[in-house]
């Protein structure tokens, strides 16, 4: 007899359904589920609760069958599903529902589209799965349309640690997306009457906070109170996530918590009886979660709240924890895949956090003389330590940072927040009234919040030393972490409740074991297998490498994405704050890129660059960052030769006359130099030169192709033959690399484009060099050693 | 309807109110580990107030031999303590009706063994003031005076006595404040007169600390010409004086 049986029917469904995404090859996914068993078993074990046999047969099965079901609804799919026509070159007519609530912005619309057949000239075949389409007309939930265009496969990530909107869509069940070119409505309406009330609400809100707000004040109203985030500009999110508060942004339990609150008053008023307003209240919870597109965290507070309205009802105490454990098992019967996003993790996190831990963190930090501290310090900030130990480092998983001032940030973000969602949906309803004047009242009231909330969050967002970029925790850490979190304070809680440690401190004794053996044997296999690590990464046009040979060293810059240079990003999941060196190959934009960015944030060791006068704006920007932060720099030349780099071009001193990209940087890296132990690997890159390239080079092993793979005269090839080629390009309108020239790369051994291949890692070990390219798949043993954090 | 209830146990598992454990499928509202914890008033008790008392050499309690209480006899279940008073605190203030059903049992039990009690033939419980009722939805003393009366087969009149003033909770009030709080603070139903008129009455109340709520819901049912009044109560303040100076002549 447990008080929360759900929890660990989600847990061991879980399970299964972790076991499932991790693999796909049976046996190894059977020894993975028998493995975690086993240990969930033993920790059971150790419990107060000793289970009998029937509860473990019990937990095995409900563990299979999360594998099963992971198996079944993420990779069986009918024959007639949509994701079979993506390799279809050419367009495609189909016919189909909207089902979600289109996403309007500026100019493009974005939604879920059910497929129930596809047309061409003689028939129509019927067709089943989803589609995420973006348009530039407008439509209304329930339309039913034909759509005539292109199917595509979403892109997944082409960097490392880079976000994978392709694994984002796949997680909501989308395989295709597609954008339209032309469309025909047809008459009648498809949709559920329920969604049409909340796509109804939804526009109205929108357009009462387009009317009375907008700018990036009606931006964030709008994201908090209807869950549309996408208007938020980047650098506003930035901020949030640097001051950790960007779970506000997400519509959550605390906005589940305001409108329940609001609706059981406004109920109240007119006395009907429990059950009725318990009815009503639902329906408009329900309403509102439709409205928000099912959002997990939504979906999370609303069931949760329904059920402690019904728990009441029947006038039962119950556990929240059980309460939140119905709630994610109903949520991942719907869609086993959100147990994966971020969202539910953070979600749940957090509110496992408060549910769990804030009773025992107050227990030892409570305040007995003064009420009013114990009520205004200690409680909020209690709850708030105890959603961050539930969420932070989950969160820098994702996020690379460990936003500290989150501590205090939330404390007033939050009420802040909570007023700014109380007054919004209040100016909603008092529009309907039509009394101009007291619009007005609420309009200037909410403007005033919401641009106070805004600059609060900018406030703490200069806080020096709010954030720490700690690099991304590897799935094992978190999973000793969470262990650790939770037997640790159930062992403090046990102690000074009743004056014994208890199973919790033998939990926590073992798991402080197996970490530190994990650290030992991690820095050992680190220390014995030393690797230097090239990562072409894929920025379009443009050019970036990383080099991890113990210190770090960047060669160019690359470009942006979403406001950050994604070198810049890669740096941050690896946790690098340092970066000893940095080759700027040419003062092209292609080059430099997102190095002013990387300068200004990073601390660098030394610039090494040629000697090229350029009037280029981003160029002055980049030599104005040098002298600013004091960076020492060197211009470099053939002949030089720094660490394990030696320069091969350009050659003299200034040179006016050459072209510039002639002037380039041409570097051989040779990975001997840094360890006698290495493969003896030689890397030449190639920068922008175009003409007498065979006066500047040697044999290598790995070439980095020169501009976009280049164009002209091949016959360097013969001196360098390289074994494996690598050219950074994007869609261009020279049509590079042509055809020709990778014809000729090819000759000498593998090419690998990053517009076709993504990003590419080349590890270079004792006796061995492993390339691997990110639309391949990762080989278990670096599987492995991503997930254990070894590398 | 069984798989209904096992899958309503399963999301909404019922915890004891009081140590907030699973609740076996026997038990309800308390688990018996906590049943069995209540402490139960047995004699040597205080013969006018039902005070626990430290020894079989007096039969009435110091503070009766100062005052004297209009009503001929009052017995408490419990002292005010433990599970009874956390079940008492979830009564009146965090709106956990359901656990009047413990206490209302537990003091059928007394009134059934107890000699005295026979001729009561109509239940009155301590009455509320209406704006208190209304913030709180119900009147405790109320529900546990439904409780004894279907235990026992005896009428209950809800609202026989009626209270007239808004007082300030008797439970943070000093002793010597007390009497004066509840001075003329009930009344008589007149409508409801007829009822009780020339009966004996068994008045109901959760707690019982000086006695001053119960003497003056006593003296005005007197005024409204019932014979006797008899009161009834979940537990009984105040013993403390007496376990203390029991430590002090054990020393
Ligand atoms: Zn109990
Ligand atoms: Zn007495």
């Amino acid at each position: 007899m447990t008080r929360t049986p759900f929890l660990y029917l989600v847990i061991s469904f879980s399970t299964g359904l972790v076991c499932g995404y991790f693999t796909n090859r049976l046996l190894f996914a059977i020894s993975l589920l028998l493995l975690l068993l086993l240990i969930f078993i033993a920790v059971l074990l150790l419990s107060e609760t000793r289970p009998d046999y029937k509860d473990i047969i019990c937990i095995v099965l409900i563990s299979c069958f999360g594998f099963f079901y992971y198996e079944g609804r993420t990779r069986i799919f009918p024959e007639e599903h949509i994701r079979y026509f993506t390799h279809i070159k050419g367009d495609l007519s189909i016919l189909g529902d909207v089902i979600s609530i289109p996403d309007k912005r500026e100019d493009r619309t974005f939604f879920r589209f059910e497929v129930r057949s596809v047309m061409n000239s003689t028939d129509t075949i019927p067709m089943c799965g989803k589609v995420r389409v973006t348009l530039e007309d407008d439509v209304e939930y329930g339309n039913r349309l034909i759509l005539y265009g292109t199917l595509n496969s979403p892109p997944s990530s082409s960097n490392p640690g880079g976000f994978d909107y392709g694994r984002w869509l796949n997680r909501q069940d989308i395989y295709v997306l597609m954008s339209p070119d032309s469309l025909v409505r047809l008459e009648g309406k498809y949709g559920k009457n329920l969604i049409i009330i909340a796509a109804r609400i939804r526009t109205y809100i929108e357009k009462v906070i387009d009317n009375y707000v907008g700018g990036k004040q009606g931006a964030f109203l709008k994201g908090i109170i209807i869950g549309k985030r996408g208007g938020i500009p980047g650098d506003v999110q930035e901020v949030f996530r640097n001051t950790g508060v960007v779970h506000v942004l997400a519509v959550s339990g605390l906005h589940v918590g305001i409108i329940a609150f609001l609706l059981t008053l406004i109920i109240r008023l007119f006395r009907a009886p429990n059950i009725i307003n318990i009815i009503i209240t639902s329906t408009l919870l329900i309403i509102y979660a439709l409205m928000i597109d099912l959002r997990p965290s939504v979906v999370r507070a609303t069931i949760m709240c329904i059920l402690l309205m019904i728990s009441f009802l029947i006038r039962r105490d119950t556990d929240t924890l059980n309460t939140l454990s119905v709630a994610a098992f109903i949520i991942l019967l719907w869609n086993p895949q959100s147990l994966f996003d971020v969202s539910f993790q953070l979600s749940f996190g957090a509110t496992a956090g408060i549910i769990y831990l804030y009773p025992k963190v107050y227990e030892i930090i409570r305040v007995r003389g003064n009420k009013f501290i114990d009520n205004v310090v200690i409680k909020p900030f209690t709850i708030s330590l105890s959603a961050q130990a539930g969420t932070t480092l989950l969160a820098a998983h994702y996020f690379y940072r460990l936003p500290i001032i989150s501590l205090v940030a939330n404390l007033l973000v939050i009420p802040l927040t909570g007023i700014c969602i109380v007054t919004g949906l209040l100016l909603s309803f008092v529009n309907l009234l039509g009394i101009g004047i007291l619009n007005k009242i609420f309009a200037s009231s909410v403007y005033g919040f919401t641009t106070l909330t805004l600059n609060v969050v900018n406030m703490f967002g200069r806080v020096p030393n709010g954030h720490f970029w700690i690099g991304s925790p590897s799935p094992l850490f978190l999973i000793l972490y969470f262990i650790i979190l939770i037997s640790g304070f159930n062992a403090i809680h046990n102690f000074i409740k009743w004056g014994f440690l208890g199973v919790s401190f033998r939990v926590l004794v073992y798991t402080i074991f197996i970490s530190l053996a994990v650290v030992l044997t991690t820095g050992l296999y680190r220390v014995y297998n030393p690797e230097i690590r090239l990562t072409f990464l894929d920025v379009g046009k443009g050019n970036a490498t990383l080099i991890e040979m113990g210190e770090t060293v960047l060669i160019d810059g690359g470009s942006y994405h979403r406001g950050v240079p994604t070198a810049a990003e890669l740096l941050r999941n690896k946790g690098i704050r340092e970066i000893s060196l940095i080759f700027l190959t040419s003062p092209l934009s292609y080059d430099i890129g997102g190095l002013s960015y990387i300068l200004e944030n990073f601390k660098v060791g030394c610039v090494a660059l040629p000697f090229i006068p350029y009037g280029s704006y981003g160029y002055k920007k980049f030599l104005r960052n040098i002298k600013k932060k004091k960076i020492p720099f060197r211009f470099v030349r053939e002949g030089d030769r720094i660490a394990a780099f030696s320069i091969m071009n350009p050659k003299g001193g200034v040179e006016t006359n050459t072209k510039i990209k002639d002037a380039s940087l041409v570097l051989n890296f040779n990975a001997k130099e840094i360890n006698q132990d290495m493969e003896d690997i030689k890397t030449l890159f190639l920068g922008h030169v175009e003409n007498n390239i065979h006066e500047m080079v040697e044999e290598s092993d790995i070439l980095k192709a020169p501009y976009f793979g280049g164009n002209r005269n091949p016959s360097f090839l013969e001196i360098v033959k390289p074994e494996v080629t690598v050219i950074s390009v994007g869609s261009n309108r020279w049509g590079l690399p042509s055809e020709e020239m990778i014809e000729e790369y090819e000759r000498y051994g593998r090419v690998i484009r990053t517009d076709r291949q993504g990003a590419c890692v080349v590890r270079i070990g004792k006796g061995r060099m492993t390339i691997h390219t990110m639309f391949e798949e990762e080989s278990p043993r670096e599987r492995i050693l991503r997930w254990t954090g070894v590398r | 309807m069984n798989l209904l209830r096992d899958l309503t146990d399963l999301i909404i598992p019922p915890l004891c109110r009081v140590c907030k454990r699973r609740l076996k499928n026997d038990e309800k509202i308390l688990c018996n580990d906590c049943y069995s914890r209540i402490r139960l008033i047995t004699p040597p008790y205080c013969e006018r107030c039902g005070r626990p008392l430290p020894n079989l050499d007096i039969n009435v309690c110091n503070t009766c031999i100062v005052e004297k209480h209009p009503f001929s006899y009052v017995r408490a279940v419990s002292p005010y303590e433990g599970i009874i008073e956390s079940l008492i605190i979830l009564l009146k203030y965090n709106g956990k009706r359901q656990t009047s059903k413990i206490l209302g049992g537990l003091m059928s039990k007394v009134v059934k063994m107890e000699e005295t009690y026979r001729n009561c033939e109509l239940i009155v419980p301590v009455p509320l003031h209406t704006t208190r009722k209304r913030e709180r939805g119900y009147n405790q003393a109320e529900l546990l005076g439904n409780e004894l009366s279907s235990e026992l087969n005896i009428p209950i009149i809800p609202d026989a006595l009626i209270r007239t003033r808004a007082t300030p909770s008797q439970t943070k009030l000093p002793t010597e404040h007390r009497k004066k709080n509840v001075l003329g603070a009930f009344s008589i139903n007149k409508r409801r007169q007829e009822l009780f008129r020339g009966k004996t009455v068994l008045l109901v109340d959760d707690v019982f600390t000086t006695g001053a709520t119960l003497n003056e819901c006593t003296k005005t049912l007197i005024k409204g010409k019932t014979t006797d009044v008899l009161g009834i109560v979940c537990a009984v303040a105040g013993w403390e004086l007496y376990k203390r100076q029991e430590t002090e002549n054990n020393e």
